[in-house]
């Protein structure tokens, strides 16, 4: 009941948010603070409660399709939800003074966009998935495209082109698994736990996972169809970036554990080399071209390109160091990436642009603003205490595990993460002031706080990241990627007797960790 | 005399049968005295008051449809047939006879305040229109050739007048003759495709022509091409479809919107009903001949080109239009290309998703059509431009359009999505059952494409409404209560389906034939013998 709850207060949020828009701007924003603050409760019960075991909430909806209203949280749903509702409070308390222009409007988009988020963490009715992942386009689409920057119209219709583009791919393969689940004559389901089941040749799955995953990688993006995000990025008001890097593009993510993976398996093995080929180029094109970008909302959303390939990446080595890094990284992504466009806003709000050449010194102007940005800039790069350093560190693990040579690919992409964060602060923050910025004040408390929620989270999750990692424990996850290579009795002896590569040795503390929660999952059956 | 007791059982059955005969054309009775009480009364009415007729045409269409649905139970127990089996009452034709009525009724309820019509003596137009649904009714019901191309006929006289109806502007005037031109061309051929198969098959029933359909003949295909141009002018498919913007653009609005749905409607459900045998569907009493291998496909290799084009050609061409009725009469030529694409599958869901799919566009184009209406009489164009800055005119009659155009995209949620996921998994279906698989992936793959495609000239009015703010050239469009109820009811109930669309899916089984709805509960958790292939990191072998 506590799912469902989750997103009907969202959607009678909205509705009030309507119903306040004709009283005052005042009110619209307090209404969907409120709400988002609810909804935050919501999730951190979830959080907690899914820690006795999953929860669930279904409702018959078409029983003769097999249509369910199916919600589900495990460990990995509960995360996502947290991050979702986190950036949602988040997104209202920055769009506190940006966002003038038919306030009422705008918030009710924020709020739906939020509730097409949560239906796609919390379905396992493929029907119902691919319903709230199709819902997230139209809140979007009039977020960036009415309260976006210069070039809006643009930005929105290339998002709105690129990802419906790709969904018709996930419905082809959606729709040939249900009709050939169908055929097996035990009447209709959109069960994606049902639908895992139908047993299907090497190349039917190898078709519906291409499918699939095409629907997937335009909205992770992965390296060939990244072209709308930097567009998209840009141009959206500070709120939509924030939910776009912080949460959207993790759905492409979350598809893929819950839906290409199991439904092809095997598929998902034989794609395993290619996708890691991609994420690789996609790590290093995103970087590289982050680093040359004038534009500072543009340098961050090349550089969600190249952190996404980590995530990517992790999942799909198939091993468990691998798999927890990657859902490490997507949060600490969505916090720290999220904590650079909040900032970008932040700036773009007082200066008027965004063009990093002719900032410069405002350090001077606003020490607080210049602090949340070094340590925003330096959670990006993966410095030790903050979670990206435990989410990357994992992460190269698991590529060293697969083959050393594409661990010391990844390792070295951290490089390339140092000069372009280091890059983005130095430009703003260093350097002689190109203009006078009189009028260049420091942060509202309201900006304080929004980033303080974000900076509070990475350093949790940097110091703590059992945090992340054991909630996708808790229920025994038959989710999990199976495309292992290395079987896990080896992982685990290796890492007892600590005799893994030199890198995974100098980071043996992330790897008794893993060791502790293999025996958890183990002592959870 | 034990023998006479059957004579005398045979006798009040047949007394029994003829009654049920009356009761069945009941509804169509009530249609015709709706047509000529409309031009006996409005002898008698002064021009200025020619629209109050419109109660008599709208009071015909509501006492016809609630007899129809009186009528319903009785034909889903078995069909009925009229006058030496011309006519057949069954599901399929009554399904269609009160899809009919129903958007008759809300074309005429726009024709009341319709400023293109307005000032003019509207006794004729009821009757034409009332006329025109009652042909389409038939066209839906007829067995026997001689009736269908009747019927044909008729609902082309009437639309072509209609068309025409303003008759002092010059587009009207033009799109009525194109019209004419058109039609002319297209039924002619579809005469000589008649005579020809009767020459074939001796019998002018379409049960003894879907005898012939299992001899292979080359001749058959050959009238089978010749007709198709008679439905695919009424579908207004490729390569029968140039009327179709002309007229569109010039035809009053009401008129137009009639022609989008009902006149198309007519078009697929002629052509369903005279396919259903050949492409091995049982719809109702019709015999199920096997049609020959070879000439099966060849049959379903030209509708899949034809479909190909039709949506291809629909929606690229309405990328450059900036006339709305214009736009939507290329969208509409895409529709009927998905539809299409459908009958390819030529399987029981296909039949059911074309019914289901025309629920969902009549909802959007009838919707669509009145706005477009609505802002005409406001604004006085029919341009794009006049879409400009809508939602602070009217939030309510912006959001309404943008949920109709949405639902013409496909995209969820919405009617428009369901009808396309229907007719997807049909063609999936007959695809992993087929051996020539991919003949049918390829379509729906090609339809799917169409459907970004369809994106963008549609977002684009979107865009105009949501993104801009209203020109100051034009005057501010007020809408009354009425008209923004309408719309948003329209949009709720596109909404509606996707939430809940199992009335719908329940009703279009019943019309396409099959009696019982499979309601296979899923057997959620019962089936676990075999193990989740998925297991956890830890229980890896």
């Amino acid at each position: 009941m506590i799912l469902a709850l989750l997103i009907i207060v969202l959607l009678v949020g909205a509705v009030l948010c309507a119903l306040a828009d004709r009283v005052d701007r005042r009110v619209v924003r307090w209404t969907a603070l409120i709400i988002t603050s609810v909804d935050l409760a919501l999730a951190i019960g979830v959080a907690t409660l899914v820690s006795q075991g999953p929860i669930v909430f279904r409702l018959p909806w078409l029983p003769s399709w097999g249509a369910s209203l199916h919600f589900e949280a495990d460990g990995l749903a509960a995360l996502m939800i947290l991050l979702t509702t986190v950036l949602g409070v988040v997104a209202v308390l920055i769009s506190w003074e940006e966002i003038e222009r038919r306030s009422g409007a705008f918030h009710v988009w924020l709020l739906l966009l939020q509730v097409g988020i949560l239906v796609v963490f919390l379905a396992r009715d493929a029907l119902l998935f691919y319903l709230g992942w199709e819902l997230m386009l139209i809140p979007l689409f009039f977020i960036i495209g009415i309260w976006g920057h210069e070039d809006k119209q643009r930005a929105a219709f290339k998002f709105l082109l690129f990802t419906f583009g790709g969904s018709i791919f996930m419905l082809l393969a959606l729709l040939y698994v249900y009709v050939r689940h169908l055929n097996l004559g035990m009447g209709g389901t959109f069960e994606i736990e049902e639908l895992a089941k139908t047993p299907l040749s090497a190349s039917e799955q190898w078709w519906v996972f291409l499918g699939l995953f095409i629907g997937f990688a335009v909205k992770i993006p992965l390296f060939p169809v990244h072209t709308w995000l930097p567009d998209a990025h840009t141009q959206a008001p500070t709120a939509g970036s924030l939910i776009l890097a912080g949460v959207l593009l993790k759905t492409g993510v979350y598809g893929l554990i819950r839906l290409a993976i199991p439904l092809a398996p095997q598929a998902a093995e034989a794609f395993a080399p290619l996708i890691i080929a991609l994420s690789l180029i996609g790590i290093y094109y995103g970087a590289v071209v982050a680093f040359a970008q004038r534009d500072f909302k543009r340098l961050v959303a090349y550089s969600s390109i190249s952190h996404l390939g980590f995530v990517v990446l992790g999942l799909f080595v198939g091993n468990a160091a691998g798999y927890q890094g990657a859902v490490l990284q997507m949060v600490n992504h969505g916090l720290a990436t999220g904590g650079l466009f909040l900032l970008a806003g932040i700036i773009q709000h007082r200066a008027h642009t965004r063009n990093l050449e002719v900032f410069g010194g405002l350090w001077k102007y606003a020490p607080a603003m210049g602090a949340f940005l070094l340590f925003f800039a330096f959670a990006s790069l993966g410095i030790p205490g903050t979670g990206n350093f435990i989410g990357e560190l994992y992460v190269i693990a698991g590529t060293f595990q697969l083959h050393h040579t594409l661990g010391a690919l990844a390792a070295l992409a951290v490089l390339f993460a140092a000069a372009y964060s280091l890059k983005l602060f130095l430009s703003t923050m260093h350097g002689p002031t190109a203009r006078p910025w009189r009028a260049f004040k420091d942060l509202h408390i309201h900006e304080s706080v929004a980033l303080g929620i974000l900076c509070v989270g990475l350093i949790a999750v940097g110091l703590y990241p059992k945090l992340v990692t054991q909630p996708l424990y808790f229920p025994p996850d038959r989710l999990v990627p199976t495309t292992g290579r290395v079987p896990e009795r080896v992982i685990r002896a290796e890492a007892a007797r600590g005799s893994l590569s030199s890198v995974s040795r100098m980071r043996s503390k992330s790897f008794s960790l893993d060791h502790e929660v293999v025996l958890v999952s183990e002592a959870s059956k | 005399m034990i023998s006479g007791a059957p004579v005398t059982l045979s006798l009040e059955a047949s007394v029994l049968e003829t009654l049920r005969g009356f009761y069945a054309l009941w509804p169509y009775l009530i249609l015709v005295a709706g047509i000529l009480l409309v031009l006996v009364v409005d002898w008698f009415q002064s021009s200025a008051k020619s629209q109050r007729v419109s109660w008599i045409a709208l009071l015909a269409c509501l006492g016809s449809a609630v007899s129809l649905t009186k009528l319903w139970p009785t034909v889903l127990d078995r069909p009925v047939l009229l006058g030496w089996n011309a006519l057949v009452f069954d599901p399929f034709s009554v399904f269609f006879s009160l899809f009919f009525l129903v958007a008759t009724f809300i074309v005429i309820t726009t024709s009341r305040t319709s400023k293109e019509l307005a000032g003019r003596r509207m006794g004729e137009y009821y009757a034409l229109l009332l006329t025109a649904t009652l042909s389409a009714a038939f066209l839906a019901a007829s067995q026997n050739l001689v009736l269908l191309y009747l019927s044909f006929e008729t609902l082309s006289l009437s639309s072509y007048v209609l068309a025409g109806y303003a008759k002092d502007r010059r587009e009207g005037v033009e799109s009525s003759l194109k019209y004419v031109l058109f039609g002319a061309v297209a039924s002619g051929i579809m005469l000589y495709g008649l005579s020809l198969l009767y020459g074939m098959v001796g019998s002018l029933e379409l049960r003894d022509v879907a005898k012939m359909a299992s001899q292979p003949s080359l001749s058959f295909l050959l009238v089978m091409v010749l007709l198709m141009a008679g439905f695919a002018f009424k579908m207004s498919a490729v390569p029968f479809h140039f009327w179709a913007p002309d007229v569109y653009q010039g035809a009053p609005t009401p008129v137009t919107a009639y022609l989008s749905v009902v006149s198309k409607a007519a078009g697929f459900a002629v052509f369903l009903r005279f396919a259903a045998p050949m492409l091995g569907v049982p719809l109702f009493s019709q015999a199920v001949e096997e049609m020959p291998k070879e000439l099966l496909f060849a049959f379903l290799s030209l509708l899949w080109i034809l479909a190909t084009l039709t949506m291809t050609f629909g929606n690229l061409v309405a990328l450059r239009q900036t006339d709305i009725k214009r736009l939507l009469a290329y969208s509409s030529i895409a529709h009927a290309g998905y539809m299409l694409a459908a009958i390819v599958a030529h399987n029981q869901a296909a039949y059911e998703a074309v019914v289901f799919y025309f629920v969902a566009y009549a909802i959007a184009n009838l919707g669509l059509f009145f706005a477009a209406q609505v802002i005409h009489a406001d604004k006085g164009t029919f341009d794009i431009a006049g879409f400009r800055g809508l939602v602070h005119d009217s939030p309510v009659l912006a959001a309404s359009i943008a949920v109709l155009l949405w639902s013409l995209i496909g995209l969820p949620p919405s009617a428009g999505f369901m009808g396309k996921f229907f007719l997807f998994v049909a063609l999936v279906k007959q695809g992993i059952a087929s051996s020539i698989a991919s003949f049918y992936y390829v379509l729906v793959l090609i339809a799917l494409a169409n459907s970004v495609i369809s994106l963008y000239y549609y977002i684009g009015i979107i865009r105009q409404m949501a993104f801009y703010e209203p020109s100051t050239m034009l005057p501010v469009c007020r809408p009354t209560f009425t008209a923004r109820f309408g719309l948003a009811t329209a949009a709720a109930l596109i909404v509606a389906i996707q939430l809940y669309w199992q009335p719908l899916t329940d009703l279009s089984r019943a019309a396409t034939g099959s009696k019982t709805p499979v309601r296979a509960v899923a057997s959620y958790g019962l089936v676990n013998s075999t193990p989740p292939r998925n297991l956890a990191v830890g229980d890896q072998q």
